[in-house]
């Protein structure tokens, strides 16, 4: 969103003064090009991919904050305020790489899920309704293995490493 | 208003304990959950008995069945009663999983998967919040799609 309001922004000084005469062709074609000039320079800006991907997720968040119980139809709690915290705490440590790959969606056993996958490979970090973060791990048909954290920063960054090295392999 | 099939109605029937290891259980998911063709065991709960409906007596479309056709768009899973470990986890077994028959008046094959410690309690046993997480990933490697969801 705040990208489409920059865009919007700037396509209006783009404006030219004149749009019916002689040059009214040339002046148009001039500026469709810069617009478009500038809409590929902002959409690869590092800067602001990052920036478009944590404002998502952090509407995702909101969406989640707004689900009601039983969201599953299997009595499923919906996410409370301690697992959207965490969350965020979570989202906090995340690099544009996790949050290009990350799935936010709610867990059914309280929480909200960060869940990634790339071919056989899966892992997720779970932020529950208890404060807790877990996540795990696994290939293909391979035994998971667990992702456990303290709720540290330290080891909630360390957690989103083990997810990378696991997801980039 | 869809009508109910006949063979979800109990009419009468008993309990019926004997599940073969092969019986499929179905649930009903939605897209958010399958994420690029794996589904996420954040889509599962243990922290209570969870339920499905059994094959010996349902088809896979009986889970979405609605008077109101809320779930019409909605997707079914399967996992099989081999998949539901005897004992877990398995470097250091402290619990059991198994499907149970808890057959409801409008859902004949309404059974749920429950968990006992070992040695048995005769109650549903929480696993800790670890072993939940390793067997709802274990049982989200095993799942396969009965029907696709589309919402």
């Amino acid at each position: 969103m705040i990208i489409a309001e920059a865009i919007a922004d700037r396509k209006t000084r783009f404006r030219s003064p004149i749009e019916s005469n002689a040059v009214g062709a040339a002046s148009q074609e001039l500026k469709t090009e810069a617009a478009k000039d500038l809409e590929n320079a902002v959409s690869v800006s590092v800067f602001w991919t990052a920036t478009v991907l944590l404002a998502k997720a952090q509407s995702r968040l909101s969406e989640l904050a707004q689900i009601g119980s039983n969201w599953d139809t299997y009595g499923a709690p919906a996410p409370n305020q301690a697992a959207l915290e965490t969350a965020v705490r979570v989202l906090e440590h995340m690099n544009p790489f996790d949050l290009m790959l990350a799935n936010i969606v709610p867990s059914a056993e309280g929480g909200v899920g960060f869940c990634f996958s790339r071919g056989d490979r899966y892992a997720d970090i779970e932020s529950s309704n208890d404060g807790d973060i877990i996540g795990v791990r696994y290939i293909g048909m391979q035994t998971p293995v667990l992702i456990e954290t303290d709720g540290t920063d330290a080891s909630i960054e360390a957690a989103l490493q083990q997810v990378r090295n696991h997801i980039r392999a | 208003m869809p009508e109910r099939p006949e063979r979800m109605k109990r009419n009468g029937r008993a309990e019926d304990q004997d599940f073969q290891a092969a019986e499929k259980l179905f649930r009903r998911y939605t897209r958010e959950h399958y994420i690029n063709g794996l589904f996420s065991n954040t889509g599962f709960a243990f922290t209570s008995p969870q339920s499905v409906n059994r094959q010996k007596y349902s088809e896979p479309a009986d889970v979405l069945f609605s008077e109101t056709d809320e779930f019409a768009k909605w997707g079914v899973l399967s996992f099989k009663c081999e998949d539901l470990p005897e004992s877990f986890p398995p470097d250091n077994p402290q619990y059991r999983f198994f499907a149970r028959h808890v057959p409801m008046e409008d859902n004949y094959a309404h059974s749920e998967v429950w968990c006992d410690a070992l040695p048995a309690t005769g109650e549903y046993v929480r696993p800790s919040k670890q072993v939940r997480k390793l067997f709802r990933a274990a049982l989200s490697q095993r799942i396969a799609i009965e029907i696709a969801a589309t919402v």
